[in-house]
């Protein structure tokens, strides 16, 4: 084989790993790979705070990789593709979804909860029932109170916003944080 | 960094064949190191002043070594021994003995000590076997010592083979780290993106899939479990393992090539074995050979008087590599298991193997394989038995795999099946000879110039389907990050 293509084939590979980064940086590549946006809900990834504990910790590392992943501008046409693929040669419908009656798109997991099909045994559901108690005397009152309103007594945003004497989005924001604390420390006392 | 993460193939990668090819060639050594640095302080921040730290102490030790005369020689190999292997029972192996130690205590009635459990270091027990290996070398008389700090470091810490092997022993880079000139062509760089995507395939392609079905299995109860679904789980563990570890492999020696290095092959085909001697020449074969030159000979080798003595070296060889792949007993077992079929080979199994031909003694070697990885992959000792249990449980047989028994239940969707079609073929289709002996030019490094135009394009398209893979999935890590 002639040296030229093989430089152009290296050229293509290449590109190939770069086109991710150049669509994302630059403005070349903007007409290309255009896709629609994702439809349906995705919780929103923030960008990583730097700092050197963070980075020591590795939450830097990994919450930067989720960030990335998400706001990738070819990320809508990779997931499209990914799917197609999954599906022409897997058959596969991704994201546990299947198809029931008249075309509906179920969401497995509910189905299976419904009907009890998600049950992992009793010794295992303690175990897990143990490890989150745990996990709730390790969080601050504060928090461990805000997931029990939520959680336990099933009070509304709303309730909890009059219980609390907060707004909304302070409810929310409250909430969100001390579930992510609880999974950081469940999941850390796991090991 | 794992290379199957968006962070390494959309950022890193890109930027380092782009900086490293554009650097001239004198330079090159320090880019690599540049990366490597960059690499580990990615993936492992806290750790790697202590390995610079032990990196300076093993490039001073190394020199004294080389100048000194045998009684120093000796007391300077120990301290470096002490030194490397110290680090790797401390970060690796404290967690486990302050545990046991601790139940022990308690059953005599008295109070375990307080530990916080310590993060394991990813790579540890790569590296200290290729420091270990830079050291004895040099001891050996084997090799001289390396002049330039950087170069060791970049022995040690260069990051495609950094984290999960191969492990390479120092006496095959050598010449390399300094000049790899004759390596560094056209032809070289494309194999190496060959070598890449397929492993990247194998391990986002079939080892991700497999792992699903392999933890669906392993998480059902016992007494849930059917034969059936046993015998599957234990099947998709196998190829699982396989094609992440052997895909890792691929990726680290496809980086190697395209930087002009040739690392050593780390698997050949270990599923058609013969026996399971067989299986450790052609799995993890450079654990195997660095276990060979740096503990089984060291410790006597074949060349023991009696054979009472040979058998029990071969299985303190096992039961250490066993216990490398990580602080637990099930490693352990995994170990003395495999330990046991090498020592019943030299008694008789060998024969027996002649006897029934090579058909009947890959399938009785894969099925002694497959109760090892349920050792291996069990989360206790106790799942393990119970686990084995059923798979040989004759008299309660039940096939079934999509079953309804209390209230558990589950199913195989096809796309299992297809990836269990691919997984068998690539795994079994060396057992015809004939392609066992040619496929070398196409997946090996030998013959580069053979094929190349068909293997980038099929670089291309195994790259771009895993590409969109990586960034449509979650996050990944290989089996062998663990260890």
């Amino acid at each position: 084989m002639k040296e030229k293509v093989k430089y152009i084939l290296l050229f293509t590979l290449l590109f190939l790993v770069l086109t991710p980064f150049l669509k994302q940086h630059t403005n070349i590549l903007q007409n290309k790979f255009v896709a629609d946006d994702l439809r349906g809900y995705f919780p929103p990834v923030d960008s990583a705070n730097f700092s050197l504990q963070n980075w020591m910790d590795g939450k830097y590392q990994s919450q930067q990789e989720e960030f990335l992943k998400r706001n990738l501008k070819i990320r809508p046409h990779a997931v499209r593709v990914n799917n197609q693929l999954h599906y022409d040669i897997l058959d596969e419908i991704r994201s546990t979804i299947v198809e029931g009656k008249d075309g509906y798109l179920f969401e497995t997991m509910y189905i299976r909860s419904l009907q009890g099909l998600d049950f992992i045994g009793t010794k295992k559901i303690e175990e897990q029932v143990e490890k989150l108690k745990v996990a709730l005397e390790l969080i601050s009152p504060e928090e461990k109170m805000i997931l029990l309103l939520k959680y336990q007594d099933y009070l509304s945003i709303k309730e909890i916003e009059s219980a609390l004497g907060i707004g909304e989005s302070a409810v929310k924001m409250r909430i969100k944080r001390a579930k992510d604390k609880l999974i950081t420390v469940y999941n850390k006392n796991q090991n | 960094m794992v290379f199957s993460s968006t962070i390494f193939l959309i950022y890193f990668l890109p930027f380092f064949l782009i900086t490293y090819w554009l650097t001239p060639q004198r330079f090159r050594n320090i880019t690599a190191l540049f990366w490597s640095v960059l690499f580990y302080a990615w993936g492992a921040p806290k750790f790697i002043f202590v390995l610079f730290c032990s990196i300076v102490v093993d490039f001073f030790l190394a020199k004294k070594i080389y100048q000194s005369e045998i009684f120093l020689k000796k007391k300077y190999l120990l301290i470096s021994m002490v030194l490397n292997v110290g680090l790797l029972l401390y970060f690796k192996y404290s967690n486990f003995f302050i545990e046991n130690a601790n139940v022990l205590l308690e059953n005599l009635g008295l109070t375990g000590v307080h530990w916080t459990n310590l993060a394991l270091p990813i790579g540890i027990s790569f590296f200290t076997f290729q420091k270990i290996s830079y050291i004895v070398d040099i001891f050996r008389g084997k090799n001289t010592p390396l002049k330039k700090i950087s170069d060791l470091a970049l022995y040690i810490i260069l990051f495609p083979q950094l984290i999960a092997g191969p492990i390479v022993r120092y006496s095959e880079i050598k010449d390399q780290l300094q000049n790899r000139i004759a390596n560094e062509n056209i032809d070289n760089r494309l194999n190496g993106f060959f070598r890449f995507s397929i492993g990247l395939a194998k391990k986002m392609l079939i080892a991700n899939q497999m792992s699903i079905l392999a933890d669906t299995i392993f998480n059902i109860p016992a007494g849930i479990l059917t034969m059936g679904q046993a015998w599957l789980g234990s099947l998709a563990y196998a190829f699982q393992i396989y094609f992440d570890f052997s895909g890792y492999s691929d990726m680290a020696i496809g980086l190697g090539l395209m930087m002009g290095f040739r690392f050593p092959e780390n698997f050949n085909a270990p599923y058609i074995s013969q026996s399971i001697s067989e299986f450790w020449r052609r799995w993890h074969i450079t654990l195997s050979n660095w276990m060979r030159d740096y503990l089984y000979i060291p410790i006597g080798g074949n060349r023991v008087k009696s054979k009472v003595r040979l058998y029990f070296n071969l299985w303190v060889v096992f039961l250490i590599s066993g216990f490398w792949h990580g602080a637990a007993w099930t490693f352990i077992a995994w170990g003395i298991f495999h330990g046991a079929f090498l020592i019943l080979d030299r008694l008789f199994l060998l024969r027996f193997y002649k006897m029934i031909g090579k058909p009947l003694s890959i399938i009785i070697t894969f099925i002694i394989t497959l109760v090892g990885w349920v050792i291996f992959r069990a989360e206790t000792f106790p799942q393990a038995m119970s686990y084995i249990v059923t798979m040989f449980d004759f008299g309660n047989m039940n096939l079934a795999i999509s079953t309804t028994r209390g209230t558990y239940d589950w199913f195989i969707e096809q796309r299992f099946i297809i990836i269990f079609g691919v997984a068998s073929f690539f795994s079994f289709l060396p057992t015809i000879n004939f392609i066992e002996k040619n496929m070398n030019p196409f997946f090996g490094t030998q013959g580069e110039k053979d094929f190349i135009f068909i293997k980038s394009i099929l670089a291309i398209i195994l790259l771009y389907i895993c590409i969109t893979e990586v960034i449509s999935t979650g996050i990944n890590p290989f089996i062998y990050y663990r260890f």
